[in-house]
């Protein structure tokens, strides 16, 4: 029974997201989730999919300083298949745990581009065992008429051990973290400006 | 002739001279006619035989009874024609011309010409031309002598006051039917002569020139052809002496003999001379036109002459009104009138344009002496002016300030700024101070005011403004960092809106590193 309930949580929470992600653009971490080693460098890309008209973005990536050290931040090849570009990496903040002010945009009165893409790579260096989670804040996405376009975020993590694992599966074992996993992935979708997601407004 | 046979011939002339009043009369007349040509204001005198008074400011002369009543003597507004009739006397006649007065003979330009033209048949007609000055300075006026072929001749001396040129040409025309031992024998035997003594330095040691044509090889200064060579019954043949002899201050010319006589067929048809006294006021001409029946019973056939002297004024041409004429324009009416182009002078002048004549001198109107330089004054446009300093003036006040410096408003430029604000001018061209010409443009820049996207205010829009918004990204209102240049939007934070906004406004193909 409980299993049950847990099949019918998540078949709701998936399609909830997926009836988002349809309507909006989404922002994501790629991979979800990794797991490495200390001493490691882990990249991760910051990809935008199912977008229109995207003209420029910012945002700040948020991380765990405590196992995470932000190295760098280029950009990535989505935006510029628009166009001339204008990437701005941000600014590392190891102690806060934040990227900040990653942001790029296209030059002249050209129209934005639309699908789905890398906007951004990020590098770190894993310097201590543990959890992380990315996640992206204060997006703004603008089309080519400098307004905002709604989206949805996704949030990724990585794990750090002092020895090579593998990622984390979720097992019927494990059903209650997973189902808490869910939840909060759920509480991390947010609806941004007037036309929030159906998530919000209904 | 050699230098024995000159000097017994000018033996003879001086033995000539003591008899000169002794000469018979001639029943036949003479018509000489003397026409004095003069402008209106030429002042000439003619003295002709009868004139016995040197008052005139002519030398006298006591011989020849031609009527007194023919002496003519003034101001000739026009032509002027002495007939002298021979009333059966004794001849020469005798005709000098000049000047009365030294007013009249110090105007300078004055070219005294004189002509004689005879035609005596069968008579020795012998022509003088003398140059002297005043009369008075002819030491003695009239000498004449037998020439060694027994014609007559006449010695004259006088000293030259002036500088200028004594030309002679006798042209001796055959007329008739000569046979040919006649004019071949006749232009042999004809003496065409000229001596002139030439002493530049008084020692009376001087050269003498004798033209004829019985020595082709005696020194001359002339030259002769003759034309008679072979004529049988030709009606005229040429005999042509062409002397000319410059002679400057202090030259002595002693004599001047032309003649030939015995030969019917054969006529001494003139003469003249021509004195030119390149502006030297100081210097008359006489004319002496003598002829003398040396060879009574000879007689004259159609006996018949004329005088010719003609004085001539300078010429005078009347000054052209140049004024305002570009000066190209002037100076070519200026040499077309027969002027001469004077100093040039610039000027500046606000009526009159740039490159024309403002004023001439002599005025328009006067009358000159050909050849007279004519002077202007070119102008050379409107006094310069100094550009006045407008910058930071707005647009109507430093219009009215060019064009209240005499100045005008030229090419109006907007340009943006961020820093001189709208419609205050932020250059000129030419800068201020710089002097110029009246009426020059001045060339403003005026400010439209800031560039939109133009933050660094440069005048362009370009990745230079974008990072300027690059440098403050992310910054908020009161944050160290903050441009508020870069806050596009004013919205008290500088972010993507910000960024993007800017992005939209770079030209087309912008690429920012």
């Amino acid at each position: 029974m409980l299993k049950l309930l847990q099949l019918a949580v998540c078949a709701a929470a998936s399609a909830l997201v997926g009836s988002l992600a349809d309507a909006q653009a989404v922002i994501s971490i790629d991979p979800t989730t990794q797991a490495i080693s200390t001493g490691s460098v882990v990249t991760v890309d910051v990809a935008i999919s199912n977008v229109s008209d995207l003209y420029g973005y910012q945002f700040d990536l948020a991380f765990n300083p405590t196992v995470l050290q932000a190295v760098s931040s280029t950009e990535g090849p989505f935006l510029a298949t628009g166009g001339s570009t204008f990437f701005i990496p941000g600014t590392n903040d190891n102690l806060g745990g934040t990227v900040f002010a990653t942001a790029n945009t296209l030059l002249t009165a050209i129209a934005g581009v639309n699908g789905s893409g890398e906007l951004a790579v990020f590098t770190f260096d894993a310097i201590v065992a543990g959890t992380s989670t990315f996640a992206i804040q204060n997006e703004t996405l603008l089309n080519s008429s400098v307004n905002v376009i709604s989206d949805l975020t996704k949030t990724g993590f990585v794990t750090v051990s002092s020895s090579t694992v593998a990622a984390p599966e979720i097992d019927p074992a494990s059903t209650m973290s997973a189902l808490t996993l869910l939840m909060g992935s759920l509480a991390v979708l947010r609806s941004r400006r007037t036309n929030r997601s159906a998530c919000e407004t209904g | 002739m050699n230098a024995a046979e000159r000097h017994e011939w000018l033996a003879r002339v001086a033995a000539r001279s003591a008899g000169f009043a002794g000469w018979s009369f001639l029943s036949r007349s003479i018509l000489i006619a003397v026409w004095v040509l003069g402008a209106p204001t030429a002042f000439a005198q003619i003295n002709h035989g009868c004139t016995s008074s040197a008052s005139n400011g002519a030398y006298a002369t006591t011989n020849g009874p031609v009527p007194c009543s023919n002496s003519d003597s003034g101001q000739f507004a026009s032509s002027k024609t002495i007939i002298v009739e021979d009333d059966g006397g004794s001849f020469p006649a005798i005709f000098t011309i000049g000047y009365s007065n030294s007013a009249t003979a110090s105007s300078s330009g004055l070219v005294l010409q004189a002509s004689a033209v005879a035609s005596v048949s069968n008579s020795p007609a012998f022509y003088e031309y003398s140059v002297g000055g005043n009369g008075a300075q002819i030491n003695n006026p009239l000498i004449s002598a037998a020439s060694p072929e027994g014609d007559s001749s006449w010695f004259d001396q006088f000293v030259a006051l002036g500088t200028g040129l004594l030309q002679f040409q006798v042209t001796m025309v055959v007329t008739g039917t000569p046979t040919s031992s006649e004019c071949v024998s006749g232009m042999n035997d004809a003496v065409i002569r000229a001596d002139v003594f030439f002493d530049d330095n008084g020692s009376g040691s001087g050269t003498i020139n004798t033209f004829d044509p019985d020595l082709p090889g005696a020194a001359g200064l002339g030259m002769y052809s003759s034309a008679c060579s072979g004529v049988q019954s030709t009606t005229t043949g040429v005999v042509t002496i062409l002397a000319s002899q410059s002679f400057s201050l202090g030259t002595e010319l002693r004599a001047i003999a032309l003649g030939f006589a015995g030969y019917p067929d054969l006529v001494l048809n003139g003469a003249s001379a021509v004195f030119v006294q390149n502006g030297d006021s100081s210097v008359n001409a006489k004319l002496l036109v003598y002829i003398d029946p040396l060879t009574p019973g000879a007689g004259y056939r159609d006996s018949s002459g004329a005088i010719n002297a003609y004085l001539t004024p300078p010429s005078t041409v009347v000054v052209p009104n140049l004024v305002r004429l570009s000066q190209l324009a002037a100076t070519t009416a200026i040499v077309s009138t027969g002027l001469t182009v004077g100093t040039l002078t610039s000027q500046s002048s606000s009526s009159v344009p740039a490159g024309n004549v403002i004023s001439q001198s002599p005025a328009a109107g006067a009358s000159v002496a050909d050849g007279s330089a004519v002077s202007l004054v070119i102008s050379s446009g409107p006094a310069p002016v100094a550009v006045p300093n407008v910058v930071g003036k707005l647009q109507a006040a430093a219009t009215s300030a060019i064009t209240g410096a005499g100045l005008a408003l030229g090419t109006v430029t907007n340009q943006s700024s961020s820093s001189v604000a709208i419609g205050t001018v932020i250059s000129e061209s030419p800068a201020a101070g710089t002097s110029v010409a009246a009426g020059s443009a001045v060339n403003l820049v005026i400010s439209s005011g800031a560039l939109q996207g133009d933050l660094n205010g440069d005048g362009v829009v370009n990745c230079a403004d974008l990072a300027i918004i690059k440098a403050s990204f992310g910054k908020k209102v009161g944050q160290a960092g903050f441009d508020p240049r870069a806050d596009v939007n004013g919205d008290g934070v500088v972010n993507i809106i910000d960024l993007s906004t800017e992005a939209r406004l770079m030209p087309v193909g912008t690429v920012c590193n």
